[in-house]
């Protein structure tokens, strides 16, 4: 981290020019600016439209964390990345696109999850962090940090046409976990990858996560602490809600248990998180799947996505009971058959074979990585998404 | 009667409809209506033991319930209740 900071050279001054024209900026607030530093956790959706303003705006360091490479099926909203860019690092993609974009800042790359056993190495110094992971997992993680590391944490969060957006800073108001004190069961909520997201959404919350952060550093306007904003794009409305600190808050109240980094993973139950997909023993590949099918007696064929998803790709013979469903629509399944659920990734199809479960049914495997591992290990004409 | 404002997330379980007018003069009351009217959301909004879920907050003109009389809070005509749920995605 840079720890000395030259005033503003010839250039910068006309590179800013339209911020030194704000009275409530000026060359004082530019150079305070350039003087501050934003931890970025996540270079997706949130994180591209975040990165590429404190970018611009002339934000000294930045710091980024990601571990994931650019994929195609990013580049509908993750717009710090290019086609040009496809498999490489998210970090380095993001990076050079915002040293392209001003390369008068610094930037620190951190190609790693952010975890326990991380995250107050990286974190330490920075003066804000902004949260723009994918997982309740990380964001409880990211709460905490701020809240040991005593810095405002700027939450954004979507989900298809709604974002939440909100500044937790512990020091002078309530954080995410007075807010939440606990994530939702795990499969009780989807992901963006189960669920969908309009892709301009998270250019929006991720705009006004920069909005935030730049208004904390240069200390004008009234920063989102205390309130959380519901953005509904269908509406188009915004509204705001008034946040309270928690009394009994595990982490910033008088009684506070937590206090040192925990286990996120175990904390949240970690099957909804995206990026690790765990090994179950009624996991089925797609290739044991094939063989069973050509048997005299094949199983029978679940498939719980929801009916538009079934125009995307499908596999012959397969009924369809979408996974909410499953519990009201069980004389449906013929029980007495061996039966295989899937999904578009296996993680609702794992949601649907406890529910089933539950319900009696023994007889079931779950399609491991779902309809788009076998349509990577077995039909290779089916598309992927 | 009061109105309830639904996120995308369980809109799922009203047929798509995002905002309603519902009976009640209490919160609960207009939950139970809620729930009479789209049975499969009630799981999403209250846990097995019959609590709303800790993943959820619900606000009534702006402020949460928790910081009212929670269930037993009073419910008016004008009132705009929204449902809170902690989403994830990034
Ligand atoms: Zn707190």
């Amino acid at each position: 981290m840079p720890t000395d900071h030259p005033p503003l050279n010839r250039d910068e001054i006309l590179r800013y020019s339209r911020h030194l024209l704000i009275p409530e900026i000026g060359i004082g607030g530019q150079q305070k600016l350039k003087n501050s530093s934003v931890l970025l956790i996540g270079t997706g959706g949130l994180g591209s439209p975040a990165a590429l303003y404190l970018a611009a705006a002339g934000v000294g360091t930045i710091g980024l964390v990601d571990f994931d490479i650019v994929d195609e099926s990013n580049l509908q909203r993750q717009v710090i990345h290019g086609t040009s860019t496809l498999n490489q690092l998210k970090v380095d993609s993001a990076k050079n696109r915002m040293l392209d974009l001003n390369p008068n800042i610094f930037i620190n790359a951190y190609n790693e999850p952010f975890t326990s056993e991380n995250a107050m190495r990286i974190a330490t110094g920075y003066d804000v962090i902004i949260d723009g992971t994918d997982n309740f997992a990380t964001r409880y993680l990211s709460n905490d940090v701020a809240v040991f590391l005593g810095i405002p944490n700027v939450y954004g969060s979507i989900f298809r046409f709604d974002g939440q957006l909100s500044v937790f800073h512990a020091k002078v108001g309530p954080c995410y976990r007075c807010l939440f004190p606990e994530p939702p069961p795990a499969g009780l909520v989807p992901s963006c990858s189960d669920g969908g997201v309009l892709g301009v959404l998270p250019g929006i919350i991720g705009t006004l996560q920069a909005t935030e952060a730049i208004k904390l550093i240069l200390g004008i306007g009234e920063p989102l602490i205390g309130k959380l904003m519901l953005f509904d794009a269908l509406s188009m409305s915004f509204d705001q809600i008034t946040l309270k600190k928690n009394p009994d808050c595990r982490v910033c109240g008088p009684k506070a248990d937590i206090t040192e980094l925990i286990d996120y993973n175990e904390f949240c139950g970690v099957p909804g998180v995206d990026h690790k997909p765990e090994a179950f023993e009624d996991d089925i590949t797609p290739l044991q799947l094939k063989d069973l099918l050509t048997n005299p007696v094949p199983p029978l064929l679940l498939d719980v996505r929801e009916p538009h998803e079934l125009a995307i790709s499908s596999i012959t013979g397969a009924i369809n009971i979408p996974v909410d469903q499953v519990p009201y629509e069980l004389e449906k399944i013929d029980r007495s058959r061996d039966i295989i659920l899937f999904c578009k990734s296996g993680t609702r199809s794992r949601r649907a074979l406890y529910s089933l479960r539950t319900a009696g049914f023994t007889r079931l495997k779950n399609l491991a990585g779902g309809i788009n591992r076998w349509a990577i290990d077995v039909d290779r004409d089916l598309p992927l998404y | 009667m009061a109105t309830l404002k639904i996120p995308t997330l369980y809109s799922h379980y009203t047929d798509k409809n995002k905002e309603m007018q519902l009976d009640g003069t209490t919160i609960r009351q207009v939950f139970e209506n809620l729930f009479l009217l789209y049975p499969t959301i009630q799981k999403h909004i209250i846990d097995p033991n019959g609590k709303q879920r800790r993943h959820i907050n619900i606000f009534i003109n702006k402020i949460n319930i928790v910081d009212l009389q929670k269930d037993e809070t009073p419910v008016n005509q004008q009132d705009v209740i929204t449902i809170l749920p902690n989403i994830s995605g990034g």
